[in-house]
This record gives structure tokens, sequence and C-alpha cells, in this order.
């Protein structure tokens, strides 16, 4: 029976499939078009407009991005603004936990692919510079970087907003508020699931531990890892939901799948558009910069530096913010915000007391350990 | 007898000295070239990737062991290799299980029906494998029917988290897998002879009896062609413990994936991807010296 | 008594399990929530119509059927002629016995350990994210099938017909072409249909040669999984089971109406050549 029908499956699914083709054959020139395109476009040389703004037409340049309301916030407030004013073109390539490992790639075949980084934290950075995956970035060309807030300038990376871990809680019936982030923590009064990332970020999240249990500065780092997953092992036994990436941390806030949440506040206040039973404290939170990155060996480096200077300029890192809803790494666009969401921001004047960053002097020790603290962790977790 | 034909032939045929005996029509004059496509298309799409995983987990020029020594060390990779065996250990037993109580009924159904639940059985091979790990999150889901049902029936007051437990991640293959073995089952079972049925009714036996002592044992090829063909299969299984499980759940496919794409040890999950190949050939080469399989998934 | 009330519980939990999934979906795609409700409060095609018009989705889908078609006609080619090789080659039988092994031994190998090498195969010859690097892997998975097919058909067929053919005058460019090919079509485009499934859903080792989310069609239902599970996914697979059923159900019609033509032919009431 199955052999006869299948016949006619074979002869059914092909007559379909070229009837969808055709139909299809516009969309299916994108194939190359959003992701993977290579970084090369032409080899004009930039003219400059009278106010001293450069002109890239005719030129194109390959973004990567981690995708969902992420990317949709850079497009609209740098990309599209950018292609806007300087004539390049700007392709967004998404990927998410496999982006070393594409980036590397591309890198050590030589194959142009992306031509700038973003969402990279210290530890990403770290271990992209050892591999030789970023370069060294030129600040002449990027001015605006010195407006910037302190730790955003970095020799390889430029950080152009501020995301903060904080200890979000549902306001629905019969869950106790999070005062700080000890609480999230703390199982016995604050029973119930909770949610945490796991995309990566042990370092971060062991820093959120030992601050919780009060940990003395001059103890935390270098970061000690067998503490670190003792704070942790607080929550031995409660009902974790692990994250694999913003959006699906998003996703499960809007749908309550948790009471309680570590979360980026940006990925909350995403759910909270949604879903209003969502809030956050800063009390306990940790702030660090995402970063964006020059690849090894582009092309368009003119196009790069010119992009990222483009992305610390106060009107666009509002936009951006008011988007996405992280914090602006230049001060001076805190004010362009719309009055509500002035309070919300990490780096706004109350907020910006409570968040802890992670010091200028400790971000290469802590690069040295990613790997070990990474391994760590990922043991702990998928032990559990 | 003697016909006009054989009278004739009384000569003797001429010698065949180095002369190849002529083609049977229809024989290909080079099947060698015929052959080229083939191996052309399976050279770049399977043979090239297979040769460098191992280049890659031996360190290739340079010769190191290292790769495999990190994978029996690593916490996370040998527990994921010993977890893999487990849960595909369950799996295989539970569908084997469920798969002949549906080749029995299938066979001892009449006519229609028997082919209706065959439809049933088989029609998830139609749709993608990720649709039907899709669905798997919606029913088991915190907001799900299943949950739903329990809290209806009052059995529990909050709902409970079926999803990223390895018990999903076994519910998800088993549903995967029936189909596997409930077809090579059917098929053994429908070469009993009935008289042997019969016979056995006859003497007296009962049907746990006639089971035990006859379809059992006549059968058993099909289950095990069915048990071991799903045991491999479960090795080397990526999205159902990716989606319905979680960092607890990482089975050998997710645990490679996460060592070449997130920790960029490419020569570590180039030994593990190796070491997978190894037990999966290992396994269906035993089961193919001793059984047909092409006969075992006819239909 | 109670044996048999048991037994048919169980195989109703059975047929109720086996049949749930599929069902889930498709109730959840007619979902009117901008959240999976299970069961839905309301009743709404909105997410076929989403699906249906959203550009990301099209583009994902026309990209794995442009993919999945070459690769099939690849596979479908080198299939077909191995299968002549192996049943009109007149090798000698172990050197069938290998190429034999050789045919599935695609079958064999988990897709993971493909996609690594395929992977790290591309990106040594500088190739990376381009979807085309897909095919060459996608034919290799697919030639099994329509070997297989091609096989069992040629071996049924043998070469009688086309002994009759070359008896009759016909050269034998023409016979495979007016003879044997006809006779063979129809189990090989069973074998490039049940190929061209594989290639479309196949996740894992798009995952590794692409890498970002989107890609093909079966990437992103994958992707979307992560994103949170919206009902436009369930749309989409509700679409493609609808497509096998109406598939199904058009073999399952023809194969009677052959039945019919058949019984025909053989009752005298209609003319072989008709």
């Amino acid at each position: 029976m199955k052999q006869r029908t299948g016949r006619a499956v074979g002869i059914g699914i092909v007559s379909l499939a070229l009837v969808i083709t055709s139909a299809c054959s516009s969309t299916g020139g994108e194939a190359g078009g959003t992701s993977g395109a290579t970084g090369g476009g032409t080899s004009g040389t930039p003219t400059s407009s009278g106010d001293g703004s450069q002109s890239f037409a005719g030129r194109s340049i390959t973004v990567q991005s981690w995708g969902g309301a992420v990317t949709d916030a850079e497009t609209a407030a740098f990309y599209r603004p950018f292609e806007a004013k300087t004539g390049a073109k700007v392709n967004v390539a998404v990927s998410t936990s496999e982006t070393l490992a594409l980036l590397k790639k591309q890198v050590d075949s030589g194959s142009a692919g992306w031509d700038v980084v973003t969402g990279m934290s210290t530890d990403l950075l770290g271990t992209a510079q050892k591999e030789g995956l970023i370069e060294n970035i030129d600040y002449a060309k990027v001015p605006g970087a010195d407006k910037l807030a302190d730790g955003a300038k970095l020799p390889d990376g430029l950080g152009y907003d501020v995301e903060g871990i904080v200890a979000a809680y549902s306001t629905k019936e019969g869950v106790k508020p999070l005062k700080s982030m000890a609480d999230f923590f703390d199982t016995k009064n604050f029973p119930g699931p909770r949610g945490a990332a796991n995309w990566g970020i042990a370092t971060l999240q062991c820093e959120v531990a030992d601050l919780a249990a009060k940990t003395p500065e001059k103890d935390m780092y270098p970061i000690n890892v067998d503490s670190c997953l003792q704070h942790w092992k607080a929550l031995d036994g409660a009902d974790i939901s692990w994250y694999d990436s913003g959006s699906q941390m998003a996703q499960s806030l809007v749908s309550d799948d948790v009471d309680y949440c570590m979360c980026y506040d940006g990925r909350v206040n995403q759910a909270a558009a949604i879903n209003a039973d969502w809030k956050y404290t800063y009390d306990g939170s940790v702030g660090f910069f995402d970063y964006a990155s020059i690849v090894s060996g582009t092309k368009n480096a003119d196009i790069a530096h010119a992009l990222l200077e483009f992305m610390t300029t106060p009107e666009a890192q509002a936009a951006y913010s008011s988007a996405i809803k992280y914090s602006p790494s230049n001060p001076a666009a805190l004010e362009l915000l719309p009055q509500s969401l002035q309070g919300t921001m990490a780096t706004s004047p109350d907020n910006d007391k409570l968040v802890y960053r992670r010091p200028a002097s400790a971000v290469e020790v802590v690069q040295k350990q990613t790997d070990e603290v990474q391994k760590a962790w990922d043991n702990w977790v998928s032990s559990r | 007898m003697m016909t006009a034909r054989s009278v004739g032939r009384r000569r003797p045929a001429p010698p065949l000295r180095g002369r190849k005996p002529d083609r049977p029509t229809g024989t290909l004059r080079h099947p060698v070239l015929v052959t080229l496509p083939f191996i052309v298309i399976v050279s770049v799409g399977l043979l090239i990737p297979l040769v460098v995983d191992i280049w890659d987990s031996f360190r290739l020029p340079t010769f190191s062991l290292e790769p495999y020594l990190v994978t029996f060390r690593e916490p996370v990779i040998y527990q994921s290799i010993i977890r893999t065996f487990v849960i595909a250990a369950c799996v295989t037993v539970i569908t084997v299980t469920l798969g002949y109580v549906l080749a029995i009924a299938a066979w001892r159904a009449s006519g229609r029906r028997g082919a209706l639940l065959l439809l049933i059985v088989c029609f998830p091979l139609l749709t993608s494998l990720v649709t039907r790990t899709y669905a798997w999150v919606l029913i088991l889901g915190r907001n799900g029917p299943v949950n739903g049902l329990l809290q209806w029936l009052g059995i529990t007051s909050q709902p409970i988290k079926f999803l990223d437990s390895s018990g999903a991640v076994i519910v998800g293959m088993v549903h995967v897998m029936i189909p596997f073995v409930v077809l090579p089952i059917y098929n053994i079972l429908r070469k009993i002879h009935p008289s042997l049925l019969q016979a056995s009714a006859a003497l007296g036996a009962s049907g746990r009896t006639t089971f035990r002592r006859i379809i059992l044992p006549l059968s058993a090829s099909g289950g095990i062609v069915g048990g071991v063909f799903v045991f491999v299969l479960s090795l080397g299984f990526y999205i159902t413990p990716a989606v319905l499980g979680g960092p607890t759940t990482m089975m050998v496919a997710n645990t490679i994936d996460r060592q070449a794409n997130f920790y960029l040890a490419f020569d570590t999950a180039s030994a593990i991807a190796v070491e997978l190949l190894v037990v999966t050939l290992l396994l269906l080469g035993l089961l193919a010296s001793r059984y047909d399989l092409t006969r075992a998934f006819k239909r | 008594m109670l044996a048999r009330i048991s037994n048919r519980l169980l195989l109703v939990f059975l047929v109720a399990f086996l049949a749930a999934p599929t069902i889930a979906v498709v109730i959840v795609s007619f979902g009117n929530a901008s959240v999976i409700q299970l069961p839905p409060k309301g009743f709404s095609l909105q997410w076929y119509g989403k699906v249906l018009t959203d550009p990301a989705w099209l583009a994902a889908i026309g990209r794995i059927l442009m993919v999945s078609l070459l690769a099939v006609i690849l596979a479908g080619t080198a299939g077909t002629m191995l299968a002549f090789a192996i049943a009109r080659g007149g090798l000698s039988a172990t050197t069938r016995k290998v190429f034999q092994v050789a045919a599935i031994f695609p079958l064999a190998i988990p897709p993971v350990v493909i996609a690594l090498g395929g992977y790290t195969m591309w990106s040594r010859l500088g190739i990376t994210n381009s979807i085309w690097s897909l095919v060459p892997l996608y034919a290799a998975l697919g030639c099994p099938f329509v070997f297989l097919s091609a096989l069992g058909v040629l071996e049924k067929v043998g070469t009688d017909l086309d002994q009759a053919s070359a008896s009759l005058g016909a050269t034998r460019s023409y016979t495979l072409r007016r003879v044997t090919l006809p006779l063979i079509l129809p189990a090989v485009l069973t074998g490039c249909g049940f190929a061209l499934l594989t290639c479309m859903e196949e996740i894992v080792i798009a995952l590794f040669l692409l890498g970002g989310h989107s890609e093909t069609l079966p990437l992103k239902i994958y992707a979307s999984l992560n994103f949170g599970v919206a009902p436009d996914i369930a749309a989409v697979t509700t679409l493609q089971i609808g497509l096998a059923v109406a598939v199904a159900i058009a073999g399952a019609v023809w194969s009677w109406l052959r039945q019919r033509r058949r019984q025909l032919v053989s009752h005298g009431e209609i003319d072989h050549d008709e």
C-alpha cells in the first residue's frame, strides 16, 4: 500500500514544489541577501561632503547581530539611519551561541563574511582577541567614544549600550516581590519557579552570586569558581529554567513560565510591554557593556569605524534605548529619552548607584579565566 | 527427443579463447562509469566530511590522542555520553514493548482495521521531526492540556514542569521511534502461519502461553531488528533533547554542537563524533550480518 | 474479560498517544490569540494569513525548496544510475555487495557526524554560510532512497522487455528511453519523493553549515521554538501536515484508479491501449 501511495507522493510533491518555487522565485533571490552576504563591496574611495561626514555610496558592510527584538532595535536605530546618512548598505547577519565559531571559521579561512560583530561581552572579547578574530579600533576615527561612560572604550571593543542583570519578579497573585538579588537566591522565603540565562555569561553570574552573598570586592577577583558555585548551590532543588537566548527569556516571562528571573533589564522591559505583571529592581544588579568590534581582516574598516562612530551619537543611542530598553552608554542620550523611560535605565542617576560594574583592573584577570569558569559552570548546570 | 534443432546442433561450439561471453541484453557496457555520479556525490557529501572528522579528532598532521582523552575526562562530556546510552536504552525498551502491542493488534485485527492502525502508526513519518517535537512542547507545557487535565481532575494544584527533563525527552523520542519498531515486528508476525496458532489453541494453551511460547520466539527477530535500529538512531538524536530537554539532558549530539560551536573545541567535538560513529557502525554491522534489513522495513 | 478491556484501553491510549501531537498542532494553529492556547479560546485563520504573506517565512520555504530540489535531482540521477550498475552491470557478487552497502551507508551515519565534518570541510575551502553548500550533503543523504526504490523495480522488471525491444530492432538508447525508463519512473519518483521529504525537514546539517537561524524552513521553525512558541509555527507545521495528507490521499486515489483500470481491462470492458 505504501509503495503505490508513495509514488504519487513523489509526483505530487515535485509538482507542488515546482509551483511554489516559481511563486517564490522573487523571494528566493534573497538567499544570499540577509545572512552571510560577503562584506566586500566596490572599492570606491569615500567622498566627503561639506560637513565632514563621509559617503560610502555603492559599498556595503555586514554586521552580525543576536536576533529578535535586539536586531530589530539595532536596525531601526543604527543601521538604517547610517545607510541613509552615508549611502553604505548594511547587511545584517543573525547568529547567537555559535557566533564565535562562525567568526573563527570566517577569519581562519580568509573568506569575507562579517565586518562588525555586536553584543560582545568582555569575556567574548577576550576569547576573540586570543584567537585573533578582532582588530583593535582606531579611535582617531571614533572620536565620539570619549563621551561615553567609563569602561565603554576598550582597545578592541566599543561599548554601545549598558545592560543590567537584574532581579525580576512577577506581581501576579501569590508571588512575593523580590527586594534585591539576594532574595533571588533565597528559596525558603521566595519559593517558586525561576529562570536564569545559560548562554555563556558564567563570569557575570558568578559576580552576581558573589554580590548577593555580600562578598567584599577585594575577594571577588580573580573569580573563585568554587565559592561561586557554592553560592549557586543555594538554589539546589529549585525549579530553574535555563534560557538559551534573550528572546527565549522574554518569551518565558510573557507566558508566566516562571515567577522570578535573573534577567537582562531590556528583556524584562520587552516582556513587560506584553505582560504588565513583570517588574524588577536594580538592587544587587550587575551592569555591563555590550561591545561592538571590528572583525580581523575586514576590507571595510573605514565603513566599520564610521558605523561605530555613529553608534556613539546621543540621537542614535536614544533611538536604540527607546526601542530595546537597554541603557545608552552615552550619558547625553539619557536626556533625549522620553520621560517615562528615563528612570528605568541602568545608567539613570538613581539606578547607577545600585548597579555594580566590574572594575577596569579586573577585566583582564577575568578574561583569562573565562574558559575555566564557563566549564565549571557547565559541569554544574548539567549535573543538577 | 530428436528435433530439428537438436540435429543441427552436432557441431561443437567454438572455444572461448580469451573471449568474453556475450553480454545478456540490457547489460551495461561500462558499469563502473555509471557508478561515477554516485561515487562523486557520496565522496563530497559524506566521505570527505567523515575523513575530516577523523582527521580533526586525532589533531593530524601532528598526531595526538588528547581529544579522545578529554572526552573521558571532562564531566560534561562523559556524563552526556552515559546519559545518552541510558536514554537510548529506556527509549528502546519502552518502544519495543509498545511496538509489540501495536504490531500484534494490527496483525490480529481484521483487514481494514489493521490497515488503519498501521496507517495511524506510520503517518507521523510523513511529518517532520521538528513538528512532532514541537507538538510535545505544546502538550507538556506548563499551560498545556496535560497540566490542564491534572489540575481539572484535582490531582495537582500547580502546573508541573514536564519539559526540560529526561522524561519529556524520552516521551518525545518514543513517539518518534514507534513506527520503526512496529514495521519489522509486523512483517515478521505476518510470516507466522495461522495454523500454528490454531494448533496451540487446540492443544489447550491460553492466550498468554501462546504468546510466550510461540508468537514471541517466532517474532523475536523483528523485535531485535527494530530494537537495535531504534537504539542506534536514539544515540544520535539532536532535536528532541534540544527542544524538549535542557542543559541537564544534553545528549551526545548536543554536546558535539556545544564543544564545536560554543567552546570552539573542534578537535574534541570531532573525537566525540568519531566515537559515536564507531559505536553506530559496530551495532548496525552486527545487526546487518545476522538479519536482512531491507526486508524488515517493507511497506 | 478484564484482560480484554485493559488491552483495549492500552490500545486506545497508544493510538491517542500517537495521534495527539499532530492533532494538537492542528488545533493550536487555529487559535485567535497571540500566544499558544491549548485548547484555544477562539477560532481564527490569522496565523495562516501571517505565515503565507510573511516574506521571512516565504523566503525560508523558497530557499529550502531550491536546495532540496537540486539535491534530489542529483540524488535521483546518481541513485538510479547506481541501481542500473548493480542490477544490469554484470559485476561480480562481491563488487555488488560492496556497492549496495555503500549505497545505504548514508542512512547509517548520525547526521551530527556529517554536519560537523561538512562544516569543517567547507570552511577549509573558504565557504561559509552559503545555502548551496548544503546541496552535496543533501544529495548524498537522498541517494539511498532513490537507489533502493530503483533497484527494487529494476530487479522486479528484469531484462525481458529489454530483450523484446532489442529483438524488435530497437537501439539500446531507444530501449532505455522508451521502455526501461518509463517502467521504472514511478518507483524512481517515489524514492525521489522520500529524498525530498528528508531534505526538506533536515535541521542538524543545516544548523552546522548555516549557523544563522532562519535560512531554511525547518531551521526557522527550530529557531522560532526558542524565540517563543507562537502559533505561527503551528500554522506552518499544519500546512506541512496538510500537504502530506493531501499527497497521501492523492496517491491512494490514484492507486485506486489504477486498480479499477486494471480490473476493467482484465474484464475486457476497456481496451488496453486506452
